[in-house]
């Protein structure tokens, strides 16, 4: 870096249409567009001057989109029995296997496309769940492959608690016939994801005690304390299940 | 004695002659020293490259200052490239942080010499000044938002969504290559599950495969996906 008063200057126009900076040479070009796209990310926004808000609190409409894009799928892959994959000789998806497929890509997206200044965590999450149920979706529609990359995302996304998508993940592999990798697949996922239960269920009696603890006093407990419970209640528990179905998995390679 | 005026002069000539040699050499060699040790720092290699990103944002700034009317340039464009200066930042912040110690302790053992921690700590010293500078140009920029008191955060979720965006994208990237080589082999398998479709009903369509063999290392197995059609 240049002296702190100091600074090269560079060649750089500003296109009066578009306002989309330009320059003549190609090393910046990678960089330029980078900061185009921000540019038009920052021109979409609402606050006063057009500067990114702090990234908490979260306007909720993307995360309601996503989640409402999360339910239609869910029913679209309940909505008839996948009596025609049986065979899994005929290479055609189910219809509402391939709708189910096509709902979960528009939700990725959408999570994925969330204003990058927004919290990371948050993407990360959602995505991670999306991820997950398109691996599952995929693998409905035997499509194995792809199911498998999507289990490694969702995986990416979300390393901890996602035993769902190491279960979706290895699945696809042994489905694949490569059963030493998904040995190999599986017990990291498991081993990773028991760690990840204990420390959510010592997370969760940590909580309850010190409401318990606050409720002896006399003190009044928060109802947000109570829901957070309830939230963390069922997370764990879809997490032990979770498991079981990870390790039966594992058994079974094994 | 009388005093005499000459005589004590002449005297004294030695003594002061002998002074201002002294400090003069000393003054010359604490000069010439410093000079040198400036030149050093000055030479020294920088810690990171050039940083492009202020390097952009400043000559912005020039465009408009300089204001000619066809390439006036829009507030809402600096704050953007405000906002990747900052994203550069704390890009370099999060190096610095994780070098620090490491460089410290390679030091304290005398692996790494003097002139690599100066580099660091002029880095360091520079980056300060850069926050300083970002945060000043953030409130200019935006200032019924105070835009500087949060610019570094949207900037830090920015550098963990790009980075971890870039892992995704590695993923991603091997999705053709796994489509591919499933669809092949759903095609050996099912040529050849639809000809053993009444014979051995538990046997899953992964059997074909190479690595089973060597597990189940049945002996009627068959040696390659080609063999199972013909049979």
């Amino acid at each position: 870096m240049e002296a702190p008063d100091t600074f090269s200057l560079l060649d750089l126009g500003v296109d009066p249409t578009t306002k989309a900076v330009t320059s003549s040479s190609s090393s910046l070009t990678a960089q330029l567009d980078v900061l185009n796209s921000t540019h038009r990310g920052l021109l979409q926004l609402s606050t006063p001057n057009q500067a990114p808000p702090p990234p908490l609190p979260v306007q909720p409409q993307r995360s309601a989109q996503i989640g409402k894009l999360r339910d239609s799928a869910q029913a679209a892959l309940k909505k008839q029995p996948t009596s025609t994959s049986n065979n899994p000789s005929s290479s055609e998806i189910p219809s509402n296997v391939s709708e189910a497929i096509k709902l979960y890509t528009l939700a990725i997206d959408m999570a994925l496309s969330r204003p990058t200044w927004e919290p990371s965590g948050l993407l990360r999450e959602e995505a991670a769940i999306m991820l997950s149920g398109r691996a599952e979706a995929y693998g409905l529609a035997r499509q194995w492959g792809d199911s498998f990359v999507d289990a490694q995302l969702s995986i990416e996304c979300k390393r901890a608690g996602n035993a769902l998508a190491y279960a979706r993940g290895g699945r696809a592999l042994v489905e694949m016939g490569r059963r030493v990798e998904a040995k190999d697949f599986l017990a990291q996922g498991a081993d990773g994801e028991n760690t990840a239960l204990q420390g959510a269920k010592g997370q969760l009696n940590q909580l309850k005690a010190q409401i318990a603890q606050a409720q002896a006093q006399g003190q009044q407990v928060p109802p947000q304390a109570l829901g957070q419970v309830k939230q963390m209640e069922t997370a764990v528990s879809n997490q032990e299940e979770a498991l079981k179905e990870l390790n039966i998995l594992a058994k079974d390679v094994a | 004695m009388e005093f005499d005026l000459l005589s004590t002069a002449k005297g004294l000539v030695l003594p002061l002659a002998y002074l201002i040699i002294l400090v003069g050499s000393l003054s010359t060699f604490s000069y010439l020293y410093r000079r040198r040790k400036a030149m050093q720092a000055a030479s020294l290699q920088p810690w990171f490259p050039p940083h492009t990103s202020r390097n952009v944002y400043l000559t912005l700034l020039e465009l408009q200052s300089s204001d000619e009317k066809n390439t006036k340039v829009p507030d809402s464009v600096l704050r953007a490239a405000l906002l990747r200066r900052a994203v550069e930042d704390i890009q370099r912040l999060i190096q610095i942080r994780a070098q620090k110690p490491a460089l410290t302790q390679l030091l304290q053992r005398g692996a790494v010499g003097d002139q690599l921690m100066q580099r660091f700590q002029f880095a360091e010293k520079e980056m300060e000044a850069e926050l300083r500078d970002v945060v000043q140009e953030a409130n200019a920029l935006a200032p019924q938002q105070n835009w500087g008191q949060t610019i570094f955060q949207s900037a830090g979720e920015i550098a963990h969504t790009e980075a971890f965006k870039k892992k995704l994208d590695d993923i991603e990237a091997t999705r053709a290559d796994e489509r591919e080589r499933w669809e092949v082999k759903r095609k050996n398998v099912s040529e050849g599950f639809l000809k053993e479709l009444d014979g051995v009903a538990t046997k899953k369509p992964g059997s074909s495969d190479d690595e089973v063999l060597v597990e189940s290392g049945g002996p009627d197995a068959p040696l390659g996906k080609g063999k199972k059609p013909a049979k």
